[in-house]
């Protein structure tokens, strides 16, 4: 069945949801009618999942490869915005200001690289995974796909282990429920989805996704951006008179104005050279990353690649662009406070309920009585969680925040978790333990793969909440994801696809020349507080130092393959290969 | 044979051609992603639309929109060429 044909069940369901919640919210029980509708949500991506369900390995490894240009744009964006895109980023800008704009236009830019030089050449490849597509192109030697799915591994996993800490704080924040509770109940849901047909249900239970939880961004967005009065024309462009207040009232206590660039830290970097580089470094490691590449597999054709794209940077900008006005509504909120009696400021509504949870937290350092800034912190979940208060918006949208934000973690999830089963599945067991399965029983092997990675990383996000240090790590990894994609993969597949002399003696030294300049730096920087090398009077944070990495593993890949007679060395099918990536089918 | 070698010419034709495209491409990409952003102490002192400072604003928004359009003139760009070069052959 398709997935118009499952319009009907998909609309009957939504509106009988929208009836259900609003009855319960009718008695004056808000709490069950928002536990419902944020638990709710979670039923329509399983109707979604059922109705495209699947048996054939093609549907199940890479969606039948017949997705067309806006739902894999979709597709593309609600896979790529996590739980900390939706929940976290407007309050780190808020925090941060003009420093943390690498954020912005480095997890925005890469898409232009993906579309431009490797997302039409992926799909034209017709392999299946990222790890088939290195050992293609590496002469059929099974080393580098090991090396390859190894990596796949690691970064989707710790990827995986966040959302489902995302999905536990988000129930945990919204609904008073254990944040235990949501980390398991994220894993058994996304076996849901991704169990009944793989890929081809993954990607439209992410586009449902990625429609839901760009519209509950922009209702909570737009309700708090009319009460604040930026409509002057439209919020993204009118909130010049609120910013020209906040900085001013910001200078008048003392502090730097929000825009004001290059006064923090980035990345563990300072400077504008930093702040470049590290925006370059999450561009260049974003199309390295194995979960993003995936999506490239699935669509049409090489013409439907091009501008999947395009339309996934788009749907991805409804949010990116989005995210800096918020950040700019709620610093506004929040610094409304400062200078205020502090009694005064802790009967104010949003405070009271917040202040409990510590996500707010007051002390009077100074013993005046008067809040300053220094005396009000924040952590960076409230902007988008406590926004609806901030603004004394009406509970739902509260409640359509959570709905959305636990849409952008699972979308991820999902993702991540396929991404995983189908290299256990067809790089692993097809490939070294039984290259001759059937068809209908490699599904099931897909099938058990996944349960038992999710039930693992469930497990592991339940110790990250319990954790704060395994938690540290986690977020710690999830970062240096970025350095490391931009060290190993990127530079190789570029290459690979417009290089023919690239051979396997230059894949692997790039790659081991690329992380031997990485990892010992993100380790000594990041990790044990070495001080990072300065260059022109800045810092040079780990972000950063990722795009010395990524120069590092193309001149080293370059030197090897010419020494080992480049061309020469790849035997007549790798020819092939890449003769046939060039020319769409 | 001749067919062949009429192939093959058609081919190095359209590779020579995306080549050129994706270098002009990945120039630029370097604009929004790189050449934009660099003047932003010079840019802080430009305020546009009732007090937005500019490099803030070339971040926050004037970059992803030029990301956007590239992208999408690409595509435009590469169907074309795919027309022209392929479909004729």
């Amino acid at each position: 069945m398709g997935y118009l044909e499952g319009k009907n069940a998909v609309i009957l369901f939504v509106g009988l949801y929208i009836v259900v919640v609003a009855g319960i919210a009718a008695t004056g029980n808000v709490f069950v009618a928002s536990a419902v509708g944020v638990f709710g949500s979670l039923f329509l991506y399983v109707i979604v999942a059922v109705l495209m369900r699947t048996q054939v390995t093609k549907d199940f490894y890479v969606a039948g490869r017949t997705i067309g240009s806006i739902p894999i744009g979709s597709s593309i964006a609600s896979n790529w915005m996590s739980g900390a895109s939706f929940v976290s980023m407007a309050g780190a800008i808020a925090v941060l200001g003009y420093d943390s704009m690498p954020y912005i236009t480095g997890w925005t830019l890469g898409y232009c690289i993906a579309a431009f030089m490797i997302a039409p050449f992926i799909r034209r490849s017709e392999t299946f995974t990222v790890p088939e597509f290195v050992e293609t192109r590496a002469a059929n030697w099974s080393i580098a796909r090991v090396i390859a799915v190894l990596m796949l591994f690691i970064v989707s996993f710790t990827y995986l282990v966040a959302q489902l800490v995302a999905t536990g704080v988000i129930i945990g924040r919204f609904l008073g429920l254990p944040a235990v509770l949501g980390a398991f109940l994220g894993s058994a849901i996304v076996i849901l989805f991704a169990g009944t047909g793989g890929w081809r249900s993954v990607v439209w239970v992410q586009v449902t996704q990625y429609w839901i939880l760009i519209t509950a961004y922009w209702i909570a967005f737009l309700t708090a951006a009319y009460v604040a009065g930026i409509f002057k024309p439209w919020p993204h462009f009118g909130y010049g008179e609120l910013l020209t207040q906040l900085e001013s009232r910001e200078i008048s206590f003392g502090l730097k104005a929000f825009t004001e660039p290059f006064t923090k830290t980035f990345g563990g970097g300072t400077g504008e050279i930093n702040w470049i580089l590290s925006a370059v470094c999450l561009m260049l490691g974003t199309v390295g990353l194995p979960h993003v590449l995936s999506q490239f597999y699935l669509v049409k054709d090489v013409k439907t690649a091009r501008y999947g794209v395009g339309w996934g940077l788009t749907f991805i900008a409804l949010l990116y662009l989005t995210a800096p006005v918020y950040a700019i509504l709620a610093r506004s909120a929040f610094s409304s406070a400062w200078g205020m009696p502090i009694d005064q400021v802790k009967q104010l509504a949003w405070i009271q309920k917040w202040l409990p949870t510590g996500l707010v937290k007051i002390t009077d350092l100074n013993g005046d009585g008067i809040l300053q800034p220094i005396e009000m912190s924040f952590h960076k979940d409230i902007v988008v969680v406590g926004m609806p208060d901030m603004f004394g918006l009406p509970w739902f949208i509260a409640m359509i925040v959570a709905v959305g934000g636990l849409a952008a973690a699972l979308s991820t999830a999902n993702g991540l978790l396929m991404v995983m089963t189908v290299g256990a599945t067809r790089d692993i067991y097809k490939r070294f333990i039984n290259p001759n399965v059937t068809e209908r029983k490699e599904v099931w092997v897909g099938r058990a793969m996944l349960i038992v990675l999710a039930i693992i990383s469930g497990f592991a996000g339940a110790r990250a909440l319990m954790d704060p240090t395994f938690s540290r790590y986690v977020a710690l990894l999830v970062g240096w994801a970025f350095v490391f994609a931009t060290a190993s993969f990127t530079p190789i597949i570029i290459l690979g696809i417009f290089w023919k002399g690239l051979n396997k003696y230059g894949i692997v030294a790039g790659m081991i020349a690329g992380m031997g300049i990485a990892l010992p730096y993100v380790i000594g920087v990041g990790l044990m507080g070495v001080s990072p090398i300065i260059f022109g009077g800045h810092k040079i944070g780990t972000l950063a130092w990722g795009v010395v990495a990524f120069f590092v593993n193309l001149i080293v890949a370059t030197i090897v393959s010419l020494a080992t007679k480049a061309e020469e060395a790849n035997p007549p099918e790798t020819i092939e290969f890449v003769e046939k990536l060039k020319i769409p089918e | 044979m001749v067919v062949e070698k009429e192939e093959v010419d058609v081919y190095r034709r359209y590779w020579s051609r995306l080549k050129k495209i994706t270098a002009i491409w990945m120039i630029a990409w370097t604009i929004p992603a790189i050449f934009l952003q660099l003047p932003a102490n010079a840019l802080k002192h430009i305020k546009i639309l009732n007090g937005i400072p500019l490099h803030w604003f070339m971040a926050a928004f004037v970059s992803i929109i030029l990301g956007i359009s590239l992208i999408f003139l690409y595509a435009y760009v590469m169907e074309k060429t795919d027309r022209e070069i392929l479909d004729r052959a």
